[in-house]
């Protein structure tokens, strides 16, 4: 390949990969309002500072004679300020780390959109003697901007 | 010592990688012995319960008093208990019921289980009754309905019964779903179960192949006593194979404690075998001592005296004997450097330890959670004695091509020495042939132109020299001299060709005469041994024939005639001429002619016909005694 031709493909790749590298720092930008955080949906198990502004929870059930019962999470933030941003619930989704003869299910989530005032979220489980469960719960959540107050 | 050092150094690569392969053998079993003998994790272990010795076939009351703590491995022999039946109980709380099938896994129980899950029968052993059936040897496994366990409290109860002469034992207990406890179980089983199946089945195996040896080579007596050792530790084997065993724990037990105990007399036997050695003093010593065991065991009626007896003498008896065979085979190898002993040292060398092992679990010394061992040291018995028979097979062979060489080169040398011989002697016979031809020529030369000459010397040196008869000898001197050249050449047992020359020869003076000649020849057969003597006498009965025609019988017609009969060819020669005068039939010229005929073994007769003379000559077809 001559040396002309080298050089105009590897152009087209700095091109191609700056575009690219813009589409997803635009995605995580903070300041913006609108995206999921973390903007994809994660199918595995993480650990902490793994995905950038995820929160998650972990739990861990393995009694022998096996075990029932509802694991509840906080998920509120506070009330964002005029001019702030926070990151507010919008869904969560539970991860299994380890699953043996058990299960869990998120039976109770507080609505999309809320901060300060949301509510508990209960996970309900069982696994039976000699199973185990470890799953995690992600939340994903939404950048909302505070409200400024109009002027009189 | 009979045994000694062989020539040149220690065969350090075959020595490395015998106890490479043993080592590696031994490596392996033991990490997947323990492998499969790793507890399941996920299940629910019971190493705490509570027992009540009591023999009852019925589930005791868990409040009946009685009732006493233990841990398992609970072992009677170390806490003394008294009898060989108990019931063991434990309590389990599920705060959540299982909603699969479910199984019990209970490694090491003496010698007999029946597993109650909240009041039903999950399982048992085998038999309960004396003789109890022996699982001291086998994992049991007992699925367990998920019906029969429930939210709350689940209660387990097992009967254990030891058999006779043994104390009970019951290891950890282990509860869990079947779909991970059930692997875990087949895996201990194949290793407890099945791999002693093989060793078992491999060692008959083995043992009749060597008795079939040894049943067509009987002085190979090493392939007699390892048949005998392979048999002996086979029935032991059968010890931890048979669970519901044919006759009384009694007899059984017997048989298995004689077994071992012979199997270390056989090894003594065997080592001996191996090494060459002669120590008749030691084989009827310990043989003898053997024999008094053997029967004290037979005869000893007391149960416990016969386990005390079987225990504390006979197997430390035994173990000495075995421990004999320890020592002497590297102390042979050490003299000796010889790698068959190394072999064997190396695949008998775990025996020991195992032994041992078993025979202080027997007594509780050491835990007995893992069982006995001394099966397993069967494979590399088996293996070094494989290794052993491939070496002899291998250098039978090589010597056998060596000793092939060797003698292809004798009989390459034989048959060059033959060769020169059989030429030599050829020569000699070509020698001898040319000596008697040359010999043969010069008599005939004597008897035939030399008798002419002379009588034509002799008429030269008289006065009475008369030139027709002179002229006569000359030309039979000639003839004579004819027919010898014509008796030379290759006739190959043809007569017409014989008779077709002696007519080109006489031919001349019969047309003189004025005498027709019929020639009646017809094919004959091919005389075998028809050689140049025997042509030129036949030429010459026939030529002094065909003469005397000429000259004396007046004939008009002269005829020659062949034919065959049975065993002979002839040839007629007639005339019709005035026939032979009574006076001339003891003449010199007839004499002349029988004695040739005789000389070359033919039949000549001469007779007067009805009109003339007959001369027939009989040849015989079958090669006859020519003089």
């Amino acid at each position: 390949m001559s040396l002309t031709g080298s050089l105009v493909i590897r152009q087209a790749y700095v091109i191609i990969g700056f575009f690219l590298a813009l589409g997803v720092a635009r995605a995580a930008v903070p300041g913006q309002t609108g995206g999921l955080v973390p903007p994809r949906s994660i199918d595995h198990p993480v650990t902490p500072g793994m995905v950038p502004d995820l929160l998650f929870f972990e739990r861990k059930h393995d009694l022998k004679v096996g075990d029932r019962g509802e694991d509840i999470f906080d998920v509120r933030t506070s009330r964002p300020a005029c001019g702030e941003t926070v990151l507010a619930f919008d869904h969560a989704r539970i991860i299994y780390k380890h699953q043996r003869f058990g299960e869990a299910e998120i039976v109770r989530s507080p609505p999309a959109g809320c901060t300060a005032s949301c509510s508990p979220l209960v996970v309900r489980w069982y696994h039976e003697p000699t199973g185990s469960l470890i799953y995690q719960v992600h939340v994903y959540r939404k950048r909302i901007a505070g409200k400024c107050n109009a002027p009189p | 010592m009979v045994v000694e050092r062989q020539a040149g150094q220690l065969p350090y690569a075959a020595t490395f990688l015998a106890l490479t392969v043993v080592v590696i053998i031994v490596l392996a079993g033991v990490t997947y012995y323990r492998y499969a003998a790793t507890p399941p994790e996920e299940a629910i272990v019971f190493s705490d319960a509570s027992f009540f010795p009591v023999k009852s076939v019925r589930l005791p009351a868990v409040d009946t008093p009685g009732w006493k703590p233990v841990s398992l491995p609970h072992d009677w022999q170390k806490s003394g208990e008294p009898g060989r039946e108990g019931w063991y109980t434990m309590e389990i709380d599920f705060k959540v019921p299982p909603n699969r099938l479910w199984g019990m896994y209970i490694p090491r129980v003496t010698s007999n289980v029946l597993a109650y899950v909240n009041g039903e029968v999950v399982g048992r052993g085998g038999r309960f009754r004396d003789p109890v059936a022996r699982n001291g040897n086998r994992p049991l496994y007992f699925s367990i309905p998920n019906s029969f366990l429930v939210k709350g409290s689940n209660r387990v109860f097992l009967r254990v019964k030891a058999a006779e002469g043994k104390a009970g034992y019951l290891g950890p207990v282990y509860l869990g779903p079947d779909e991970s406890l059930r692997p875990v179980f087949q895996r201990f089983y194949k290793i407890r179960v099945n791999v002693v199946e093989i060793i078992t089945a491999s060692l008959v195996l083995v043992a009749v192949l060597m008795l079939g040896l040894w049943s067509v080579r009987r002085r190979d007596s090493l392939a007699f006593w390892f048949a005998l050792i392979c048999l002996a530790w086979a029935v032991h084997n059968l010890n931890l194979l048979v669970v519901e065993v044919p006759v009384s724990t009694r007899v059984w037990e017997c048989v298995r404690y004689l077994s071992v105990g012979w199997f270390a007399v056989l090894l003594v036997f065997f080592m001996n075998c191996m090494l060459g050695l002669h120590e008749k003093r030691v084989e009827y010593t310990i043989t003898s001592v053997m024999l008094t065991g053997s029967i004290a065991l037979c005869v000893i009626e007391d149960t416990d005296t016969f386990f005390s007896f079987a225990n504390h003498y006979w197997l430390p008896l035994a173990l000495l004997i075995g421990s004999y065979t320890a020592v002497r085979i590297p102390y042979a190898w050490w003299k000796s450097w010889n790698i068959e002993y190394f072999i064997a040292m190396c695949a008998g060398f775990p025996i020991l330890p195992v032994t041992l092992h078993d025979w202080m679990q027997l007594n509780g010394y050491i835990s007995r959670e893992h069982g006995m061992l001394m099966q397993y040291s069967a494979v590399t018995v088996l293996l070094g004695f494989t290794i052993i028979l491939l070496i002899r097979y291998s250098r039978a062979l090589n010597e056998s091509e060596e000793w092939m060489h060797t003698l292809e080169a004798r009989v390459e040398e034989k048959g060059k020495e033959l060769e020169l011989n059989y030429q030599r002697l050829r020569k000699l016979e070509q020698d001898k042939v040319l000596g008697s031809e040359r010999e043969r020529i010069m008599r005939d030369m004597h008897d035939g132109v030399g008798g002419h000459l002379v009588s034509a010397l002799a008429m030269t040196e008289s006065k009475s020299l008369e030139p027709e008869t002179f002229r006569e000898l000359l030309g039979s001197a000639l003839m004579d001299l004819r027919l010898m050249i014509d008796s030379l050449d290759q006739t190959e047992g043809d007569l017409t060709a014989v008779l077709g020359m002696l007519r080109a020869r006489l031919q001349p003076a019969l047309e003189e005469s004025g005498i027709s000649v019929r020639w009646e020849v017809r094919d004959i057969p091919v005389i075998p041994d028809l050689g140049p003597s025997r042509v030129l006498q036949i030429m010459r009965i026939l030529q002094e024939a065909i003469t005397n025609v000429i000259k004396h019988s007046r004939a008009d017609i002269l005829s020659v005639e062949t034919g065959e009969t049975a065993d002979s060819v002839f040839i007629e020669i007639r005339d019709d001429g005035v026939g032979i005068p009574e006076i001339n039939k003891e003449g010199r010229g007839l004499r002349n002619m029988q004695y040739r005929a005789s000389r070359a073994g033919i039949g000549f007769v001469i007779r007067n016909t009805e009109r003339g003379t007959s001369v027939k000559l009989d040849v015989p077809l079958k090669p006859g005694n020519p003089q």
